[in-house]
């Protein structure tokens, strides 16, 4: 079942001489985990924004086409009610704190006090939430002692509050440190366990292929590639729109130019591909020089 | 706790503390108009001062108030008592000569009033900033059935401080660093206005937006009942005083208008 | 459009989040300004420019809240004067629904009428809580004044105006470049009307 369907969309911020993103159309099944890369202003976050209504219903530029999320037509919605079926988690960890709550815990209420839930329900779906992402013991401090990483995971469980089954982060580990980043990862990967369908704009190719089921590259508000993590990080389009190979792919390309990667498998994407592709050529290789 | 508070609050479980939010608002209001309007002045101020020391003993926070009270006042009265001394319009009893100067009665009499007057105010007030966790306001606010945006609006400014005051510190060294003279003549401390402020509000200027959105897709601002996890105690005793003075506020300021 | 769709379009989430943000400058400005020890302070910079972009409303908001929270935050002598900010907030925003912010020296003469408007409410305030004493420099020439046999009233308004019309004319033009200075993008999304900015 699809529970993320674009069709022909076209849009323009109200300012800008070129639409930010042209003509796309792209289904998500749900539980899928979908990555999006590109270079900056290639539309990565401009389709994070139209994937949780935000743009049209914020940003309300000249829109086409249709967007659709677990099929409501997001036009139709307001960015509240879409906030049920899809959390949207921005760059910047701190920027996403409502700066109005003193503790991690009613930081993650904030948006159930909007939507009028009862207390009960209250310290049961903030309890949830804040187990998900591993803040369990962080409930009564205070949002800004936390470190980026664990405000980007507050960030999370403040959408997940509100229980969406769909997931949109926008380069969500831009301003982290390296355990940051991977705290992030893991994340993503149990909340996909879990059934969250999961969408995310990202640089980090290492990490997108050991984690997305699917990429999506972009360029000039258009969608170039789209498959397989392999398909297309080991495609050669990437480099003219502006993105790289990992070091995995780019050492495995040379070694076989020089007869030092098998033929037989593809070029690897993460370190363990890199690792079985070269332990299976070098016996024979290291001993011939 | 510099880092993520950034308010007069000292932490604290007396009675002080524990007083609904706008109890404490509406007795600073009270305060006001009783010293600047109501009847006997200087009396009514002196005899609020007092009960507000009381009052701060209770909730311990007796020596902060009054180190930040007289800081304020101190120079405040020194002024005011010069400047009123030798040169207020209605001085004419003399009450020192000092050659072709005197210091008058009156001026120094009218200094001794304001001076009570603003300590009564003055120390209602930061009985409520002392004794108030800014949580609890917006949480009253809130719960009063106000906008949420006027909740945000005097909540928010108070965590987004220290973030704006560590970017200033580091466009300061930035600066710096770069060579700038911020310690020069007037002319280059002027010429460093621009440096120093112009990124600062530039780069606030420009997360506005990510920060409006976090709020929208949260639900920030949309119409209906909302809940709140936090509580604040309220009472109908506490109810019964609130409305208490603000008649009795109405009462002064219709004195006032009579008379 | 109606008053009603005026409003709330005047106090949209990203307004509010833009005059909170704006108190925040005003407070971080004014202290980093203080430190430069100049005969100015910028502590209404926000003020403005909330006024110019958002309108009178929004502004005298920003300047009403930042003094209340300036309050809470060290003294509450500065809530005693957020009526006097909340009248710089409008008179910007008034200033700026005339077309007095197009030009750099336009803005001087918004700046000359904020600080008008500045001394006809600080004085009362000065006057009647404080004994028309600020605690700053500024009250030599009160003093001097009064010596020259002026009354209270006027040498106070004379203070504040002459202590009041540098600042005020700078903020007024800083206002005007940073507003210059901004993309276009983020000025549409947080401008009312686009007759504020030239």
């Amino acid at each position: 079942m699809h529970c993320l369907e674009i069709d022909s969309l076209t849009f323009r911020y109200p300012t800008a001489q070129s639409p930010a993103l042209k003509d796309i159309s792209l289904t998500i099944r749900k539980g899928e985990c979908v990555a999006l890369i590109g270079a900056n202003n290639s539309g990565k976050t401009t389709l994070c924004y139209a994937l949780s209504g935000i743009v049209p219903l914020y940003y309300r530029g000249e829109f086409s086409g249709s967007v659709r999320v677990e099929g409501l037509e997001t036009v139709n919605q307001t960015i509240s009610s879409l906030s049920r079926h899809v959390g949207l988690v921005l760059q910047h960890p701190k920027h996403q704190l409502s700066g109005i709550r003193y503790t991690v815990f009613e930081e993650i209420a904030f948006g159930l006090e909007n939507h009028g839930i009862p207390r009960d329900n209250i310290l049961q779906c903030v309890t949830e939430a804040l187990s998900l992402v591993g803040l369990s013991d962080a409930g009564e401090c205070s949002p800004l002692e936390l470190s980026g990483g664990q405000q980007q995971r507050l960030a999370i469980a403040a959408v997940l509050a509100a229980s969406p089954d769909i997931l949109v982060l926008d380069e969500p580990t831009t301003f982290l440190d390296p355990r940051g980043v991977q705290s992030i990862f893991e994340l993503l990967a149990n909340l996909k366990n879990k059934g969250k369908t999961i969408v995310f704009a990202e640089q980090k190719i290492e990490w997108i292929a050991e984690y997305a089921d699917r990429i999506i590259a972009l360029a000039g508000g258009e969608i170039i590639l789209s498959g397989s993590p392999t398909e297309v990080l080991t495609s050669p389009i990437l480099q003219k729109i502006g993105l790289d190979w990992s070091r995995y792919t780019k050492v495995a390309d040379l070694a076989r130019q020089r007869q030092l990667w098998p033929d037989s498998l593809p070029l690897p994407i993460t370190f363990s591909e890199a690792v079985a592709g070269f332990s299976a050529k070098s016996p024979s290789d290291t001993c011939a020089d | 706790m510099p880092e993520t508070h950034s308010t007069l609050f000292i932490p604290g479980d007396s009675r002080y503390h524990r007083l609904h939010p706008f109890n404490k608002l509406a007795y600073i209001l009270l305060t006001g108009v009783t010293v600047y309007l109501g009847p006997g002045k200087s009396l009514a101020a002196a005899c609020l001062i007092i009960l507000n020391a009381g009052f701060a003993v209770e909730a311990a926070i007796f020596i902060p108030l009054w180190r930040v009270l007289w800081r304020t006042l101190l120079p405040l009265a020194l002024y005011m008592g010069i400047i009123h001394g030798f040169f207020n319009p209605a001085n004419h009893t003399v009450l020192i000569s000092l050659g072709n100067m005197s210091v008058y009665q009156e001026g120094i009499q009218f200094t001794f009033t304001v001076v009570l007057q603003l300590s009564a105010v003055l120390s209602a007030s930061l009985l409520f900033a002392f004794c108030t966790h800014p949580a609890d306001l917006i949480t009253a606010v809130s719960q009063a059935g106000w906008p949420p945006a006027l909740a945000y609006l005097l909540g928010s400014p108070l965590l987004l401080l220290p973030a704006m005051r560590e970017r200033a510190r580091t466009i300061q060294a930035a600066q710096r660093a770069r060579g700038l003279e911020t310690h020069g003549r007037l002319s280059q401390r002027f010429r460093a206005v621009f440096p120093l402020i112009t990124p600062l509000i530039l780069g606030a200027i420009v997360e506005i937006e990510q920060r409006a959105i976090a709020l929208e897709v949260r639900s920030f601002n949309i119409p209906g009942k909302k809940t709140s996890w936090r509580k604040v105690t309220d009472s109908v005793v506490q109810g019964f005083f609130r409305w208490g003075m603000v008649t009795v506020i109405i009462m002064i300021v219709t004195y006032r208008f009579i008379n | 459009m109606s008053r009603i769709e005026q409003l709330k379009k005047d106090f949209s989430t990203t307004t509010i989040v833009f005059i909170a943000i704006a108190i925040v400058i005003n407070i971080v400005v004014g202290q980093m300004v203080s430190l430069l020890k100049l005969p100015i302070f910028l502590d209404s910079i926000g003020t403005i420019l909330v006024g110019v972009l958002a309108g009178p409303l929004a502004g005298g908001l920003t300047g009403l809240l930042t003094n209340l929270i300036w309050g809470i935050i060290s003294s509450p002598v500065a809530a005693a004067f957020s009526p006097v900010a909340m009248v710089i907030g409008i008179v910007a925003g008034l200033c700026a629904k005339y077309g007095l912010f197009k030009t750099w020296w336009l803005a001087i003469v918004s700046g000359v009428i904020i600080t008008v408007f500045n001394a006809i409410v600080a004085v009362p305030i000065r006057l009647y809580m404080f004994g028309g004493i600020t605690g700053s420099g500024a009250d030599f020439m009160t003093a001097y004044m009064l010596a020259l046999g002026k009354d209270l009233f006027g040498s106070v308004i004379i203070t504040v105006f002459t202590s009041n019309l540098l600042d005020k004319v700078f903020t007024a033009v800083l206002v005007w470049g940073i507003i210059k200075a901004l993309p276009l993008r983020t000025t549409s999304r947080l401008s009312r009307a686009d007759s504020t900015i030239a």
